[in-house]
């Protein structure tokens, strides 16, 4: 029961954040959509993992407080749909419903071949590099065109960067299938965006969130699977994890709400 | 036990090293300021016991304003006796130190590893890498405090506890970077070990009070002679980027509430300065493809590490955490890489090449482990594979560092002075005044240098200008040569000028160049 209120309270969250104060002219479809992101995460991490309860959950967390997911749920984003697309497919994959999974890929490849004109150049390495970097992550975001984004901030929250690196690096054990496709998609999801001759195109790049939002949960879950161990270090350290992303979160909301959207 | 074949190859590959640091090194890369500034020192210290402006002895030389530690130009001093003032004489130290950090490297990677394979492959790494190759070939004291440190941990392991306290302590006698890396690293290696030194507590207390007391001058100069001072010229709050906007943020708040007052005031945004700088240090555009802006700190299109080492660090990194090459110290190769960013990313430049140059260390080592790795479970074609790209990145490396980059970046470096100055030597006494442009870095210092200046002379009469905004002064006259900007209308008649490109009304004398054909010296008389 109190599994559920929780479910419930993360979604209704992802969902204000999308539709607060949007602007009217974005599309219900974007914002429906992008509110559906935490709900699939769940669902793909519960599909995998059954018995475990709380990773399914931090995953929705991330999903839909994760502000690169956010800025371009609230306008009208057909990245926004294909990020919605792509999970879809990895859930029905999962849940060995395969043809329909098979037909929503092509459908995004299709997508992207079609909407972007793509030169492999030399400079291309450092344009995917650039998607790695702490400039984009942390510290400036989509530093070129500042698309939908507010200021002074990255695609993702501070201790939402060292959660990624310890997910990608420690949490394979966690489940084998989920960290091999979600690994895969973290290489290739990049090359779209760094085949065009933008330095950083954050909406092209946005299926790059997909892979960051898990590999991010895994860090979390695995460092309070750690911290379980320590009975005393326990509580102290889940008081110290709410609070950082609280801060995180209210820190991006403000330069979103109270300097961007002025 | 190492092989006979392991203590060949250890042999070999250090010839390389040396091969690859210490060809032409005495003419490539042309001098910097800071190099004609130690030999010039040193040597002023030989002739006369004092440095250049006058300080008997010092811990600190003042030099450009700058404050430099002493450690290096100290080491320079028998250098400079025996082979005399030149830029071999300032080079060799950090020739012979970086050799010693290869060598200590190698025994320091067996020590933790207990493999021979791994510590060679890991040697053989930081021997072709060319951001350790950069600052071996050159008196870069970053890179001698480097070998002090590299050094100082390998004995720490030998349990030689009270050389492993002096070696760390010269490396803060050594470089300003060191000084916070160095005792961060030591303090934590002894605490790391407290469960020996629990049982020889008086031990642990020798070896603190020691390491105070050989400290004490170092921290009493630096205190007493700008130290303060260069750090506010280079430091973090030089930049006001978080000051303008805290500003900028703060104006957007009507009315102003106290939770935006804290989350914009200005020591919270240069804390997100600091962050943003310290995780700059791990950028992989700036390790593996563009590197440091800094001219002077590497060759251009390319990174601190060859490109292809980018896969090998991550699956080093994987592998790293979950198998046992390096048994229990792996928390020493993470301590390592948290802590070598940290000086210079309480810097306004950052990354910074040079001032993070201990970072080489735990990566070398996390690409070593993911080669050798990989090594292991492939075919032995994986082998000829790596060598082949070893081979052509450096190769590349070589052709962009001896030939292009001289081409590219002539004006980073103070090519020209070695012909110009003995033209001005032999000139001056003709004129009544000399004026040399102020275009190429510390022109005055050059000069010194080049002509053997006799120290007993100069003391007396130098005299530093007000420090610049980074901190930095530099000399104006020295006899009848003035070092200024040329403003041909300044000028008083009869004067030798050596100009680079500031418009003049009338045809050079003589003109010089760079190696890529533009002017680097135009010279002009004023009767």
């Amino acid at each position: 029961m109190k599994h559920k209120i929780i479910i419930i309270l993360i979604f209704g969250l992802g969902f204000i954040l999308r539709i607060y104060h949007v602007n009217h002219s974005t599309s219900l479809l974007s914002i429906i959509l992008g509110s559906l992101v935490p709900l699939l995460f769940y669902l793909i991490v519960k599909q995998v993992n059954q018995k475990n309860y709380l990773l399914p959950l931090i995953t929705a967390f991330i999903a839909a407080t994760n502000p690169w997911n956010i800025n371009f749920s609230r306008v009208t984003s057909e990245i926004n749909i294909i990020v919605f697309i792509i999970l879809l497919s990895i859930l029905l994959y999962l849940k060995k419903i395969y043809l329909p999974a098979i037909l929503l890929t092509i459908i995004t490849l299709l997508y992207l071949l079609n909407n972007n004109v793509y030169i492999f150049t030399s400079d291309s390495i450092k344009h995917y590099l650039n998607y790695f970097s702490p400039k984009y992550l942390l510290t400036e975001g989509d530093y070129v065109k500042h698309l939908y984004s507010p200021p002074y901030t990255g695609v993702l929250l501070l201790p939402s960067v060292f959660f990624l690196i310890l997910g990608i690096f420690l949490g394979k054990n966690i489940s084998k299938k989920l960290y091999n496709i979600f690994l895969i998609l973290i290489l290739l999801l990049p090359i779209p965006a760094a085949l065009t001759l933008n330095i950083i195109d954050s909406e092209l790049a946005l299926p790059l969130s997909i892979p960051f939002i898990y590999f991010i949960s895994l860090g979390i879950y695995k460092t309070i699977h750690f911290s379980k161990k320590h009975n005393r270090l326990f509580p102290l350290y889940l008081i110290f994890l709410i609070i950082s992303y609280l801060t995180a979160l209210y820190l991006y909301l403000d330069l979103y709400y109270a300097h961007y959207l002025k | 036990m190492p092989t006979t074949l392991n203590k060949f190859l250890l042999i070999l590959i250090l010839i390389l090293a040396l091969f690859l640091r210490a060809y032409h090194l005495d003419s490539y890369p042309p001098i910097n300021p800071d190099e004609a500034s130690i030999g010039y020192n040193a040597f002023s210290l030989i002739k006369t016991g004092k440095d250049e402006h006058g300080s008997s002895w010092p811990l600190h030389f003042k030099s450009f304003g700058d404050y430099k530690p002493g450690g290096y130009i100290y080491l320079t001093l028998p250098f400079v006796e025996l082979f005399g003032l030149n830029l071999l004489s300032v080079r060799l130290p950090n020739l012979i130190l970086s050799l010693l950090t290869l060598y200590f490297f190698y025994r320091l990677v067996v020590f933790l590893t207990k493999n021979h394979s791994l510590s060679l492959i890991a040697l053989l790494v930081l021997t072709l890498n060319p951001w350790h190759i950069h600052f071996s070939r050159g008196g870069w004291e970053s890179s001698a405090a480097l070998s002090f440190i590299v050094i100082g941990t390998f004995l720490f392991f030998k349990q030689k506890y009270l050389l492993f306290i002096i070696t760390f302590i010269l490396s803060i006698y050594t470089y300003h970077s060191a000084r916070i890396i160095a005792p961060l690293l030591g303090i934590c290696y002894l605490y790391i070990d407290k469960s020996y030194f629990l049982n020889y507590k008086s031990k642990l207390i020798k070896l603190l009070l020691i390491a105070i007391l050989i400290s004490l001058p170092v921290i009493f100069s630096f205190l007493n002679n700008g130290g303060t001072a260069r750090f506010s010229g280079v430091g973090l709050t030089a930049d006001t980027g978080p000051l303008w906007r805290a500003n900028e943020l703060l104006s957007q708040h009507q009315p102003l509430t106290l939770p935006s007052r804290i989350i914009h005031n200005q020591r919270v945004l240069y804390l997100f300065s600091w962050v943003e700088k310290y995780f700059s240090h791990f950028d992989l555009n700036y390790l593996f493809t563009t590197g440091d802006q800094v001219p002077r700190s590497k060759v251009p299109n390319m990174g601190q590490f060859y490109l292809f080492e980018l896969p090998f660090l991550l699956i080093g990194i994987y592998y790293f955490l979950h198998n046992k090459y390096f048994k229990n110290h792996k928390i020493f190769i993470i301590l390592w890489l948290i802590i070598s960013p940290l000086a210079s990313s309480l810097t306004f430049q950052a990354p910074s090449a040079l001032r993070s140059l201990p970072l080489i260390i735990p990566l070398t080592i996390l690409i070593s482990t993911g080669i050798y790795h990989l090594l292991l479970r492939l075919p032995k074609i994986f082998i000829i594979i790596v060598g082949l790209l070893y081979f052509f990145s450096l190769a590349n490396y070589l052709n962009n560092y001896h030939i292009i980059y001289p081409k590219v970046f002539p004006q980073a470096w103070s090519q020209g002075f070695s012909q110009v100055i003995p033209f001005l030597s032999s000139n001056q006494d003709n004129y009544k005044n000399v004026y040399f442009t102020d275009k190429y870095d510390q022109p005055y210092i050059l000069y010194l240098f080049y002509t053997k200046y006799d120290p007993s002379k100069i003391q007396p009469q130098i005299k530093l200008t007000p420090p610049d905004q980074f901190g930095f002064s530099t000399v104006r006259q020295i006899d009848n040569i003035i070092f200024e900007k040329i403003n041909w209308d300044n000028i008083l008649p009869n004067s030798l000028v050596i100009a680079s490109d500031e418009p003049v009304p009338i045809d050079p004398s003589v003109t010089l160049d760079f190696p890529n054909g533009t002017k680097a010296f135009k010279i002009y008389i004023k009767p």
